[in-house]
């Protein structure tokens, strides 16, 4: 048991470099973008990649506290610390995606219907406060109800691009890919199958945000050729 | 008249004014814009360096676009596709 928390630990790492680098690349162009043009879209933008990256932070920050002190944790504690940093990273990434959501929205009118969603978990996380293990029922709860945001905010994601992206083009055929790993990881996440469940999340977050950073390097070929 | 985002009016500004420069009352018809609200922008896009006045000979007001404003139409191209691509604007809000 401490031999796979400790190889999902060391693989979290590893996903979470690749991740953390593709994250900071596509977000720089959004920042280039908003420092000129100040636009309230991108500003939401920026602030769902700020959010991404503080996920992935975080997630590196608490994993490798933990590959370097494992020795001194019982199995339990490795258990509820690695949980905890994937719910942890879960929530802040939730919050990215309604940001991201909100960034499609024409005025803040529109924003206020996805408010809903950051109220669920507040709703769990106001009965977990009642209990007594609150850090084991954050662990466990929280990771929950993050997952059910997230996939519901993808499905919205998805609709979105449904309804509005270029279908002829392969590249934003690749992000609707990245959204449905996103959802399915959730999904998945939601069964009786952790840890794996974590490490497959982490996988499938990493590779929708390689599928982004190619449609970046996409995008800026695109917009070469019509110079 | 359709929801335009301010990347996309910022963007059709910049691609109005071209590497040869342009007045207002053509780049207010390309955005498709009223000359006042288009010269509040064009203000603002001077104050960031992006675009210098100059009054040719016959008294005329002539928009172009500084070095840093080339740079930034590229990358607000690069921003626009990839948002179209994403699904975050209306796939025909921009056409170059």
């Amino acid at each position: 048991m401490v031999e796979i928390n400790l190889w999902i630990i060391t693989t979290s790492l590893g996903a979470g470099t690749i991740l953390l680098y593709v994250q900071a690349n596509v977000f720089s162009l959004f920042l280039k973008s908003y420092k000129v043009t100040r636009a309230p879209q991108l500003k939401n933008i920026t602030y769902a990649f700020t959010l991404f990256i503080a996920a992935t932070l975080s997630m590196m920050a608490i994993n490798t506290y933990l590959s370097i002190f494992a020795s001194e944790f019982a199995i339990e504690e490795l258990l509820l610390y690695r949980e905890l940093s994937t719910t942890i990273y879960n929530i802040i990434f939730a919050l990215g995606l309604f940001f991201l959501l909100i960034s499609s929205t024409k005025s803040a009118t529109d924003a206020i219907l996805y408010t809903p969603l950051l109220l669920l978990p507040e709703i769990v996380y106001l009965q977990i406060a009642a209990e007594d293990n609150i850090v084991e029922l954050f662990a466990v709860y929280g990771r929950i109800a993050s997952d059910a945001i997230i996939i519901i905010e993808a499905s919205f994601l998805l609709a979105l691009y449904l309804t509005y992206s270029e279908k002829e083009v392969i590249m934003g055929k690749l992000w609707n890919i990245g959204i449905i790993l996103i959802m399915f990881s959730r999904a998945m996440d939601l069964l009786p199958v952790k840890p794996y469940s974590e490490m497959f999340m982490i996988f499938m977050d990493m590779v929708a945000f390689i599928l982004l950073y190619l449609m970046k390097k996409e995008a800026e070929i695109f917009t070469r050729e019509e110079k | 008249m359709k929801y335009r985002s301010d990347i996309v009016i910022i963007l059709d500004i910049l691609d109005a004014i071209g590497e040869e420069g342009a007045l207002i009352s053509h780049i207010a018809t390309y955005a498709n814009m009223p000359n006042p609200r288009v010269k509040e922008k064009l203000d603002v896009m001077i104050e960031n360096g992006l675009v210098t006045e100059e009054i040719d000979k016959s008294g005329r007001r002539i928009y172009r676009l500084t070095d840093k404003g080339l740079e930034t139409r590229e990358k607000l191209r690069e921003t626009v596709y990839m948002l179209k691509q994403l699904g975050l604007i209306p796939r025909d809000s921009y056409k170059p």
